[in-house]
Formats: structure tokens, sequence, C-alpha cells
């Protein structure tokens, strides 16, 4: 249970909401199923807080908690029809770094590619992905996140980088 | 000396995993070095822009599904069938009701044929008395139609053919009148005197 040396959960969530409102957004394709998804993951979150377990490290378990929801909800028919209803990739409006306008054009260009070819690959492949280049999991923390091998960590990963590389070369052909 | 390594091989020399041979071969050979620079130049670049903030996802109005979205098409189409099948069922004449009567007032008629027309020798044709042939008539027609036949035995052929086929209202093609020769009427009408 909460005492006064235990974080609150109001701290809990301002801590960690916009990572898990980023990893909905990159996991899941529609901005309202990934705001959908947050919220699940926070009522989890709360249910948890209430019990007397807590895990050692809030935000390994959120990123846990949060793939395994974006992965049961891409599993669902509903998800799958509503996923292939939707193609388009738009960029945001990054603020600009001191880049000549014809590297900004091309660097939004390999942006898109780059997105693009990650919203191409298989739920597993990105999940794999996230975990292990932008979380920086290990392999083994990987595997027991998502429940499968380390050798099938490893193929998703390579599959993964694979297709993105060639997104990117794709992109270096074409501009 | 082995030959230059794979792709995959390299990728997993970048995840800390390969033999010796494999590390001593990397270490040795140019072409696998650049490519191996190659992918983590890549990863590097691909994570960078994965770890940027994602692009705005579309947000959608929620479709029905198929089945449902298809349902106002299946109602339309019906509803069209239905109108056509209502129509042509409307204005189709009932060929059964006229077949029908058709045929009886054809048997009708062939009975005040053979009646009228006594059916023995085509070749002989003797003056038969207008009481024989109205009882002839009566016969063919039943015993509850004396006095309309009587009626219609004494009026002349032509007006109970007119009168007949008036009744049942058979398609008349109305044939253009000549106008009389007068010549022609006045010869005739010098003959009859």
């Amino acid at each position: 249970m909460p005492d006064k040396e235990t974080p609150s959960f109001e701290g809990l969530y301002k801590a960690h909401h916009l990572k898990v409102q980023r990893l909905c957004r990159m996991l899941l394709r529609d901005s309202a199923e990934a705001e959908e998804t947050g919220q699940e993951v926070f009522l989890k979150m709360f249910k948890q807080y209430q019990t007397a377990s807590w895990p050692n490290d809030w935000s390994a378990w959120l990123t846990r908690v949060t793939v395994n929801a974006c992965h049961d909800r891409r599993k669902s028919a509903w998800w799958k029809w509503w996923r292939s209803s939707n193609g388009e990739v738009q960029l945001a409006e990054y603020p600009s770094s001191a880049r000549t306008p014809e590297q900004e054009v091309l660097g939004r260009e390999q942006q898109i590619h780059i997105w693009h070819a990650f919203r191409e690959l298989s739920g597993r492949q990105q999940e794999v992905f996230v975990l292990r280049y932008l979380e920086g999991w290990s392999t083994e923390e990987v595997a027991k996140t998502l429940a499968i091998s380390e050798g099938s960590v490893k193929n998703h990963l390579f599959r993964a980088v694979h297709n993105l590389r060639e997104a990117l070369k794709n992109n270096g052909d074409g501009s | 000396m082995i030959r230059c390594l794979e792709d995959k091989t390299l990728f997993l020399l970048s995840e800390g995993e390969a033999s010796e041979e494999q590390r001593s071969h990397l270490q040795s050979c140019q072409v696998c070095t650049e490519r191996y620079h190659e992918i983590e130049r890549d990863l590097r670049l691909i994570t960078q822009t994965l770890r940027r903030e994602p692009p705005p996802l579309p947000v959608t109005a929620p479709r029905a599904p198929v089945l449902f979205r298809s349902l106002p098409i299946a109602a339309g189409v019906l509803l069209a069938i239905t109108l056509m099948w209502g129509e042509s069922r409307l204005w189709r004449p009932d060929s059964s009701s006229e077949q029908t009567f058709s045929g009886d007032v054809s048997q009708f008629l062939e009975q005040v044929s053979e009646a009228i027309f006594d059916s023995g020798s085509m070749g002989e044709v003797e003056p038969a008395s207008s009481d024989s042939d109205l009882a002839s008539v009566q016969v063919a027609l039943g015993e509850n139609c004396s006095d309309e036949c009587r009626g219609l035995f004494n009026e002349p052929l032509a007006t109970i053919t007119k009168s007949k086929v008036k009744a049942v209202d058979r398609p008349v093609i109305a044939a253009k009148r000549r106008p009389i020769d007068p010549a022609m009427q006045r010869m005739v009408l010098d003959r009859a005197e």
C-alpha cells in the first residue's frame, strides 16, 4: 500500500503518461484507439497501485503492459478491419534544426518513408523493434515480456531492420 | 578464410553475437566492414527518426462493417426487383381465363353453325323450314333459352353474328368503307324491284 515515501498515483501518471501514449501511437494506427488503449493501461496501473504487490520498476511494468495491451488490441477482428481501412502517413511539423530547405524536404521525405515502413511491419516486429531499440531492453527481456524465444526475437528484429533499411534505400534511389 | 558475411550475420554481429571466425573476418575484410558500418548507420538513423514524435495518426469515423454497409444496396435491389415483378404481374393479361372464354364461345358458335347449316350433304342444300331450324338451335343452346334463341333466329344472320362478335368483345378490325357508286346502287335497286 502507498505511504508518504512512495510515489502517488498522480505522480506516476504525470511521469509516464506521455511515454505510454507515444508507445500506443507507435504500435497502433488510429489516434482514438491509441488514446483508448492508453487509458486502459492506466486503469490497470490504478488497479495494480491499489494492491499490495507493486512492481520494482513502474516504467518497465508500464512498458510491458502497454505493449501487451496494444498486441491484444491488434489481435481483435475489429482492429484488423480498422487497420485495413487506414493507410496514409502524414508527418508532423518538426522544429527546424538549421538545415537548408532542400535538406529539410529530403529529411522530411526520408522520415515519412521510415515511418511508413515502420507502419508496414508486422505487429510483432514493431513490438520487438520498439522494446529493443527505442526502449533499450535486452533480447532476453524482450523475449520474456513477449513470451517468445530469444531466437524468435532476433529473427523478428532482423526482418524489421531489413525492411526499414530497404525503405531507406528506396528513398535514396528515388530522390 | 571464409567468404563475405551475410546481412543477417552482420546484423547479429551488431547485436554482439557471432563466432570468433566471423569477427576476425569482419576485421580483415574491407567490404564487410563497410557493410557493417552501413547497417549501424542506417539503424542509428532509423532509431533517431522513430524516437521523435510519431506522425499524427488519422482519426477515422467508425465505419460500419461491410455486411451493414451493403445492406441499403441490397434493400434497394430487392425493392427494384419487387416493383418490376409487381408491375409485370399487374399488366400481364390473364391468359388462362381468356382461353377458356374464347374456347366456350367457339364451341357455342360451332354448335350454332351445325344447327343452322345442318351437317348433312354440303352439296345438296335444301331450303329448311324456320320451325325446324329453331328447334335445332334450341337443342344446341339448351332448353332454358328458348325466348332468347327465338329472338336470335328471327333476326337476320348478319345481325346475329354482329351481336355475338360484340358480346365476345373480340378486337374488330375496322375496314374502310368504300363510297358506293350511285350507278351501281341504282342497278341493284332496279333488280330488287
